[in-house]
């Protein structure tokens, strides 16, 4: 459990894309715990989201891969152009790592993994509503790959969020790739911090800071990427 | 073939200087007169004793019209049959024997008939022949300028002149009638090869040189100078062709021998087109000394291709071009061979230039043939040999598809267990958390504590599963510890536990997917463990490798959990899952628990093949 003195006083708006009913549950139990000022809206398909994200508000969104209209990942294009502030979250199985890193590529800045335990769950969105972002080992190799080889993409990279040249990944700072090279060994934040001489929150925004610089911006672009990606028909 | 040309310059330059010795046999006189074209008798005087072969124009330089030869023997009273034998006469003959005509050609004026080549003879009897005194008159139409005059002639029994007159029908007729069809065939043949074939051009130039040699040829066979209206446009034609023919021969010997440079053929063209148009264009006064020249320029062509052909075979070795420059060899050693006869410088009376001038003809085609079956056998050898190439290919290619289709096969089935694995879990997962949550919020009867633990725990064992789908076999430890490390070490520091790791001698440590995970499993329960009921801040966890033993130590500074796993209902059997799993590694779990906090030590070999009992 985040302390309370590090939430944030401000009500935050959350968007729940989910068709699960029981997932939709578990995150906004999950949600209220971690952030109990929090209000919850729902969305059960690519179609709501984008009508909620058009009429309200929101800080945060938690999209979910498989929707009955679609890839949870085609929406971040969208959100790119017509929803630029909200922070958008996939909410991914365990071990499906390609699909993190093709969301962060999308343009997502965290990730939750939905078979994570609940206090998992908590940690990650506290970490979210301090301005950070998760990261776990599994991740951090492969953005260490992605950095290392750019182009071409060897086979192991081909099918996750290989960019086209013309978007390559921007350059990680020595400091975001010490952070990565640490994250990969499976130091916690804490000993992160100590070993860098950093806040452990610094460690987290490190790591949303990455996401922000691996996500291919450009609008065309990011259909081109998903489009390679058979995201897009 | 050529060998014609060559002997026919030899009798034209050489003719008159020398008489073969059975001509000219049985006469008692032979005389020569001239009169004028019209003449029907001969004159009454002007004769002039000859001896033959004849060529008059030595005699009346420049004389064209016609020439009475007179022959008198005197006949025996009973004499058997005689044979008369004329080799030649040039161009146009009459015979009349005793005052009878016994046989001539048609056209005695312009066009002449041409009888120069053509052998006759008669068998000669009583009443014709007669007892004493006897004439035979000769009346021959000439030109000067094609050497007009009277071959050899000869009376005797017939049966010696019979065999010279068929020997003489062979070399004069049949076997230049013989040569001429061959080289008819061969020159459609060619011509045929290279109107399909254009890129073989020394095909094309061959059957160009053997069509005009065929006209040439016709030289030696023809009896009228059709299709013209006069000797001379024949003989004109007839050099015309001969000229053309070895320029072609030529061109064929540049191509053939690779020597065809662009402008070595253009300048060979250009001298020949020259060549052609002064024969054509000449008038008919300095067609003499021009003609020689043409014919003297043409064998030096003829030799000169020769001389390349034969240089060819010497440089490139090759036995097609060797054969053709023997063949091309042969009529020349055989003219050479004959005329050293002709001039007495050798004995013999055999010539044998006639019989080897179709050589030439035949090794040409023998060496165009042979090139054109070794270009069959290549591509017949190159079809054989790209058959084997494909198949080679094709079996490579199928190996290769084999090979990658069980790659991805591999990889099909990797990617479905950890498909299968994850739906697994986010089903169940979902439906284990949710009863987890619901049990734990509900309070802690003993059942539902059994119950809890036991869900928790195949919650565990089922995120470990997922963890390490993520990896092969060839992971070391280290790596594989990596998820939980960090999942751990979250979540106590999230309780505010201070987690320390120390991994030493790690590198290339490999227990094996399922022993890693009974490995992983003992840690996780164990740090599960010091979060729960320990009470701790603080925890080291320590991995080493030492030789063949892997150690596992966990200390924490809680209040110990000797007391406290009594209470719970779940802590015996966690510990006892423990104590199992650390069998099932071959090793030993101590668990020291006090005041100070519990140290957990596994000890267990790193290779399975040592089973602890």
């Amino acid at each position: 459990m985040p302390d309370p003195k590090d939430a944030k006083v401000a009500v935050e708006d959350i968007l729940i894309v989910d068709d699960d009913p029981s997932v939709r549950k578990r995150l906004e139990r999950v949600t209220a715990q971690a952030a109990p000022q929090a209000r919850c809206a729902m969305a059960g398909s690519l179609a709501e989201a984008r009508e909620q994200l058009s009429a309200g508000r929101f800080d945060l969104a938690l999209l979910d891969i498989g929707l009955p209209d679609g890839n949870g990942l085609e929406l971040l294009p969208w959100m790119q152009a017509h929803a630029p502030t909200v922070d958008a979250v996939v909410v991914s199985s365990l071990g499906d790592d390609a699909t993190v890193l093709q969301a962060i590529r999308g343009g997502a800045v965290g990730y939750l993994l939905k078979n994570g335990s609940d206090a998992e769950l908590e940690l990650s969105l506290g970490s979210m509503r301090r301005g950070g972002a998760p990261i776990d080992p599994v991740i951090a190799r492969r953005i260490l790959q992605l950095m290392a080889a750019p182009q071409p993409a060897p086979v192991a990279l081909a099918n996750i969020g290989a960019a086209p040249a013309t978007t390559s990944p921007a350059e990680l700072s020595a400091r975001e790739t010490q952070v990565l090279q640490l994250v990969a060994q499976g130091h916690s934040n804490r000993e992160i911090a100590q070993s860098l001489s950093l806040s452990i929150n610094t460690v987290e925004c490190h790591a949303k800071n990455i996401y922000r610089k691996l996500a291919v911006h450009s609008r065309a672009g990011a259909v081109y990427s998903a489009r390679v990606q058979g995201l897009l028909p | 073939m050529f060998g014609w040309l060559l002997a026919g310059l030899l009798f034209a330059t050489t003719a008159q200087c020398a008489v073969p010795p059975t001509v000219g046999q049985g006469f008692d006189s032979i005389e020569a007169a001239r009169s004028d074209w019209q003449a029907s008798s001969p004159p009454a005087d002007g004769w002039t004793p000859v001896s033959l072969p004849d060529a008059w124009a030595t005699r009346w330089p420049g004389y064209d019209g016609v020439v009475w030869y007179r022959f008198r023997w005197t006949g025996a009273a009973a004499s058997p049959p005689r044979g008369l034998l004329v080799e030649y006469a040039n161009m146009a003959a009459t015979f009349i024997l005793n005052g009878s005509l016994i046989g001539g050609d048609h056209g005695l004026v312009e066009p002449l008939s041409r009888g120069w080549n053509l052998p006759r003879y008669w068998v000669l009897d009583a009443p014709l022949l007669r007892p004493g005194a006897n004439e035979l008159l000769i009346r021959v139409s000439g030109l000067a300028i094609y050497q007009a005059g009277l071959g050899p002639v000869s009376l005797g029994a017939p049966e010696v002149l019979r065999p010279a007159y068929r020997e003489s029908l062979l070399m004069r007729r049949t076997l230049p009638l013989l040569g001429i069809g061959l080289t008819l065939v061969m020159g459609v043949l060619y011509g045929m090869l290279w109107l399909l074939r254009g890129s073989e051009r020394s095909y094309g130039w061959f059957s160009l040189f053997s069509l005009l040699w065929v006209l040439y040829s016709l030289n030696y066979v023809a009896l009228g100078t059709w299709p013209f209206s006069s000797t001379e446009a024949f003989q004109r034609a007839n050099h015309v062709a001969l000229v053309a023919s070895i320029v072609c021969f030529f061109m064929f010997a540049l191509h053939f021998c690779e020597m065809a440079r662009p402008r070595v053929l253009r300048a060979t063209l250009l001298v020949g087109a020259a060549a052609l148009a002064a024969l054509i264009a000449l008038p008919s006064r300095l067609l003499e000394p021009v003609r020689d020249i043409t014919v003297l320029a043409a064998l030096l062509c003829y030799f000169a291709s020769c001389a390349i052909i034969v240089r060819h075979a010497w440089v490139s070795r090759r036995l097609e071009v060797g054969v053709l420059a023997a063949c091309l060899m042969l009529p020349v050693a055989a003219g050479a061979h004959d005329t050293l006869i002709f001039l007495e410088w050798l004995p013999g009376t055999r010539y044998y230039v006639s019989l080897s001038s179709s050589a030439t003809l035949l090794g040409i085609s023998f060496a165009l043939t042979w090139r054109m079956v070794k270009g069959m056998r290549l591509v017949e050898h190159f079809n054989a040999e790209l058959q084997q190439r494909i198949d080679a290919a094709t079996q490579r290619l199928a190996e290769g598809l084999g090979r990658q289709h069980e790659a991805e096969l591999v990889q099909t089935r990797l990617t479905e267990r950890l498909s299968l694995v994850r739906d697994l879990h986010d089903g169940l997962g979902m439906t284990l958390s949710s009863h987890i949550h619901t049990l734990g919020n509900r309070g802690a009867g003993d059942d539902d504590g059994v119950a809890l633990w036991a869900l928790k725990e195949v919650n565990d064992d089922l995120r470990l599963i997922i963890e390490s789908s993520a990896f092969d076999d060839t992971d070391a430890l280290a790596d594989r510890l990596v998820p939980l490390r960090h999942r751990c070490t979250r979540l106590l520091e999230a309780a505010g536990i201070e987690c320390r790791w120390q991994l030493l001698g790690l590198q290339g440590c490999r227990l094996g997917s399922k022993r890693d995970l009974d490995f992983l499993r003992v840690l996780q329960e164990a740090l599960a463990n010091v979060l729960k009921h320990s009470g701790a801040t603080q925890v080291e966890v320590a991995i080493e490798a030492v030789g063949s033993q892997l150690r596992l130590s966990i200390h924490d500074n809680g209040n110990g959990f000797a007391g406290d796993a009594a209470s719970q209902p779940s802590g015996g059997m966690g510990l006892q899952n423990m104590r199992l799993r650390a069998a099932r590694l071959g090793g030993t779990l101590d668990i020291c628990s006090g005041a100070s906090g519990t140290l957990l030590a596994l000890h267990c070999p790193i290779e399975a093949s040592v089973p602890a009992t």
